[in-house]
């Protein structure tokens, strides 16, 4: 019974498997002619578009002559098109988008589709001023999908409907999305809007919010936030957030770090000290060298490499403090590199 | 030439190789039978047979089971995935969201090739990429084309000693191409030319490329993605190797795809998406991937640093590696992934010549079961999951005992049956495992690639894949088995080396 199955079974499967891949062949020269209609259909769509931007037809008209499946189209040609515009013309194109765009159909669409469709389509409405959309991509904002929920919240943030950073760094957490590289270009989007909610987050109990936060406080533009990162270095129970707020206040470059990137030369973890080495590096001043020449000493060797840059960077007192290091056998070798690297 | 010519040139083809194949199998069978015949009793002989058929037997019903549920768990992974079809399209809305990756270019006399290979590198759409090249003491001129071609200086690099290689002589960096850095060492083979571009590397991601393979232009873009998902867990992203056999090939990049006209190419493209639509995909998806292609895949640096790098004096390298990270990790509890992407692409060229072939498939087959030998410790054993377990049972059944168990079957069942020992189910039993089950799992990969990912832009493309995926059943994948064995064989001597492939180009 067992050996007749694997027989009739095997042949069924082959056969089965050839008819389908017949059928996937006769299908594909169907489709074919079906995607040159398509694309036929594309063209018009495109056309209509042009005419309108050229005012040589109404929007009545290219509503009237649009078919609702051409809805998709027309976000997709228009989004292609404002890549390119900026000012006037791109709010002109904008102004038209608002007459001959169906919102009720493309908020139907949104809720169908495979993910990338739904992310696509979030992407392509980042235009839209009105409220139904702006309700739409809320809603996708509890999709199951990361990429739409990040299409959709750029979209919202892009046409200014506001996007609670709270909310969402909320929603991220239920949705296991931290370790995504948008959240974390979202969060630095919203950085110069909402510094005090990025106060607030940084000091969360959650790591990955914590590193998100430092992280976006660097972009806001607000130097009064160094305190708040001096502060995190010194007592955040996590090193990935310490040493967040110590790229942050490298980044920042301003004097007022330096309390800080003293505190984390002495970190017990190594990637805070590397960290801290290079923020001392960025904003240059000379108080830490010292420190800066003891951890040439240091056993990891990125954090020697970090403090040999960082001193070489530091003007005449640190460019002799590593020429004295070439003579010891510890530093010698990261002295003489980071010499080496700063002349080339 | 039309697409009817095509087809009757491949069968001819095909026929010419089956029936060489047949005729040495018949040479055997008759050396077989004349010796044994004389001196076996009856009741010894029955036994044999029962056991030798019956082992046979579970073997094809164990491989044959684990592809069927590689080709579900791929079609599933396949439905899952978000896909940005057009390029530009990807490019606007990824680009912003990327990791900086150092391309490692291991290089070994390539003179030929090397400055068209790393122009292309240098057109890849990617906002922030170095390319590394390491010529690993190459005796021809590679290292002099590439420093007059772009024009580069010897310059110092800081870097940490954190992996083993062979001295590196000097590193050049051209002002002219900012990305590129070319490193010049003394000859350790392709693990050690990637170690010392590991340890070279500057960004988060290190990506093993081969020096003549080309890779698509949004290839890096896509294949990043699901680092950009997850930094914290993803460790490891393999993309799919396609042949490039008969394409048109301008300035390192691929212009039409098309079909090779040899057979032997035709097969192993139909091979490839096995490989890769289906088994890579699958065990993706399972968590249990073994392998990422030494040809394109990218790697979190700190992992490679962790594991002390590709394990030198190897030439399963690749394979080596992955199995290496699974194992550190399920040695210190850590939660990750690795991934495989069916979208990004990169080009090869396969060898159209059997002589070619029979090379890189016994280095292949050399290359599974020093790995497999070398770290078997790992087999069973809950703390390295589904790696240790279904990862490692794979392994195991289709490199290791699955060749010889095959070609045994070759030879044994037909005289079992010539002899009466076998009863007819149990011989078409035998038959469907080996040939007709196939026929289903070649057909499905190519339905696979038609349904998700055509790439084949022309109908009659997937006609005579279709028909390939037919005949390399029957005789092509009976010859693959044989060159295992003969890697088995090289194995078990202590062959080492790579053993040299002719290539003919891209054109």
């Amino acid at each position: 019974m067992l050996l007749a199955s694997i027989w009739y079974g095997s042949l069924s499967l082959a056969a089965f498997s050839l008819l389908i891949m017949f059928y996937l062949i006769v299908r594909r020269l169907v489709t074919d002619f079906f995607e040159r209609r398509y694309a036929a259909r594309r063209e018009r769509t495109k056309l209509l578009m042009f005419g309108l931007i050229n005012e040589e037809i109404t929007p009545e008209a290219v509503r009237r002559r649009l078919r609702p499946r051409d809805q998709k189209f027309l976000l997709e040609i228009s989004g292609q098109l404002r890549r390119g515009l900026k000012g006037e013309p791109e709010d002109k194109l904008v102004s038209l988008l608002n007459d001959v765009v169906d919102v009720d159909i493309i908020s139907r669409e949104l809720r169908k589709g495979t993910a990338a469709e739904r992310a696509a389509l979030c992407a392509e409405l980042s235009w839209s001023s009105n409220p139904v959309v702006h309700q739409a991509l809320r809603d996708r904002l509890d999709d199951s999908e990361a990429d739409v929920v990040l299409a959709a919240a750029n979209a919202l943030l892009e046409s200014g409907a506001g996007l609670s950073l709270h909310g969402f760094a909320l929603k991220v957490v239920k949705n296991k999305m931290l370790g995504h590289r948008g959240v974390r270009d979202l969060f630095r989007k919203l950085a110069p809007q909402q510094v005090q909610e990025l106060r607030r987050l940084v000091r969360l109990n959650i790591e990955e919010v914590g590193v998100l936060a430092a992280d976006a406080l660097a972009r806001c533009g607000d130097i009064s936030v160094i305190p708040d990162l001096n502060e995190q270095v010194k007592s955040n129970p996590f090193k990935n957030v310490r040493a967040e707020c110590l790229r942050s206040l490298g980044e920042l470059r301003h004097p007022d770090g330096e309390d800080a990137v003293l505190y984390g030369l002495e970190d017990q973890a190594w990637e805070v000290r590397t960290q801290a080495a290079i923020a001392a590096g960025r904003i240059g001043t000379q108080d830490l060298v010292p420190l800066l020449k003891e951890l040439l000493q240091e056993e990891r060797w990125w954090v020697q490499f970090r403090a040999a840059e960082a001193l070489s960077r530091l003007g005449d007192i640190g460019r002799s403090a590593l020429q004295r290091a070439t003579q010891d056998v510890r530093s010698a070798r990261v002295a003489e590199l980071a010499l080496a690297q700063s002349e080339t | 030439m039309n697409a009817l010519d095509r087809v009757s040139d491949l069968t001819a083809q095909a026929f010419r190789i089956i029936e060489t194949w047949l005729l040495s199998i018949w040479d055997v069978m008759q050396h077989y039978v004349m010796s044994m015949s004389s001196f076996i009793p009856d009741e010894w002989a029955l036994v044999f047979a029962v056991t030798v058929a019956w082992l046979i037997l579970i073997n094809g019903i164990l491989l044959n089971g684990t592809y069927f549920l590689q080709l579900v768990l791929a079609h599933r992974a396949l439905r899952r995935r978000g896909h940005i079809p057009d390029p530009l399209e990807a490019w606007w809305r990824l680009h912003e969201q990327t990791v900086p990756i150092s391309l490692l270019v291991p290089a070994y006399a390539e003179e030929a090739t090397i400055v068209e290979s790393v122009r292309s590198l240098l057109g890849l759409h990617y906002p922030n990429f170095e390319i590394i090249v390491i010529n690993d003491g190459s005796p021809d001129g590679t290292l002099e084309k590439l420093l007059s071609a772009f024009e580069c200086a010897q310059t110092s690099r800081a870097y940490e000693e954190a992996v083993e290689h062979e001295p590196i002589r000097g590193i050049y960096a051209s002002e002219r191409y900012p990305r590129l850095i070319v490193v010049d060492k003394e000859n350790g083979g392709k693990a050690d030319a990637l170690n010392a571009g590991i340890n070279i590397a500057r960004c988060p991601l290190v990506c093993a490329v081969d020096a003549d393979s080309i890779l698509e232009s949004d290839a890096l873009l896509r294949a990043v993605q699901p680092f950009v998902e997850d930094m914290d867990k993803v460790v490891a992203v393999g993309g799919t190797i396609r042949i490039a056999n008969g394409c048109t090939i301008q300035n390192g990049r691929v212009l039409k795809i098309d079909l090779p006209k040899d057979v032997l190419s035709t097969f192993q493209i139909v091979e490839y998406l096995r490989a890769f639509l289906m088994a890579r995909l699958g065990w993706s998806e399972l968590g249990a991937m073994m392998l990422i292609s030494g040809a394109f895949g990218i790697f979190k640096r700190s992992i490679l640093l962790d594991v002390g790098g590709y394990t030198r004096n190897t030439v399963g390298e690749d394979m080596e590696v992955i199995v290496k990270i699974h194992r550190h990790l399920g040695e210190i509890d850590d939660d990750y992934v690795m991934r495989f992407l069916p979208e990004p692409v990169c080009w090869t060229e396969a060898p159209s010549r059997l002589k070619d072939m029979a090379s890189q498939r016994k280095r292949w087959e050399r290359g599974s079961l020093e790995t497999f030998f070398r770290h078997r410790s790992m087999f069973g054993k809950r703390k390295y999951g589904l790696a240790g377990t279904v990862g490692y049972l794979n392994i195991l059944i289709t490199d290791v005992i699955g060749p010889p168990l095959e070609v045994l079957g070759y030879i044994t069942m037909p005289i079992l049956y010539a002899f009466g020992l076998l009863n007819l189910d149990f011989f078409l039993a035998y038959l469907a495992l080996t040939f007709v089950f196939g026929v289903f799992l070649s057909v499905g990969s190519l339905i696979l690639e038609e349904m998700e990912l055509k790439r084949y832009p022309k109908p009659w493309h997937l006609l005579v894949l279709t028909y390939a995926a037919v005949l390399e059943n029957f005789g092509y994948r009976q010859l693959n088995n044989w060159w295992r064995i003969l890697g088995w064989w090289e194995f078990m001597r202590g062959k080492t080396g790579w053993g040299k492939i002719t290539r003919t180009g891209f054109k």
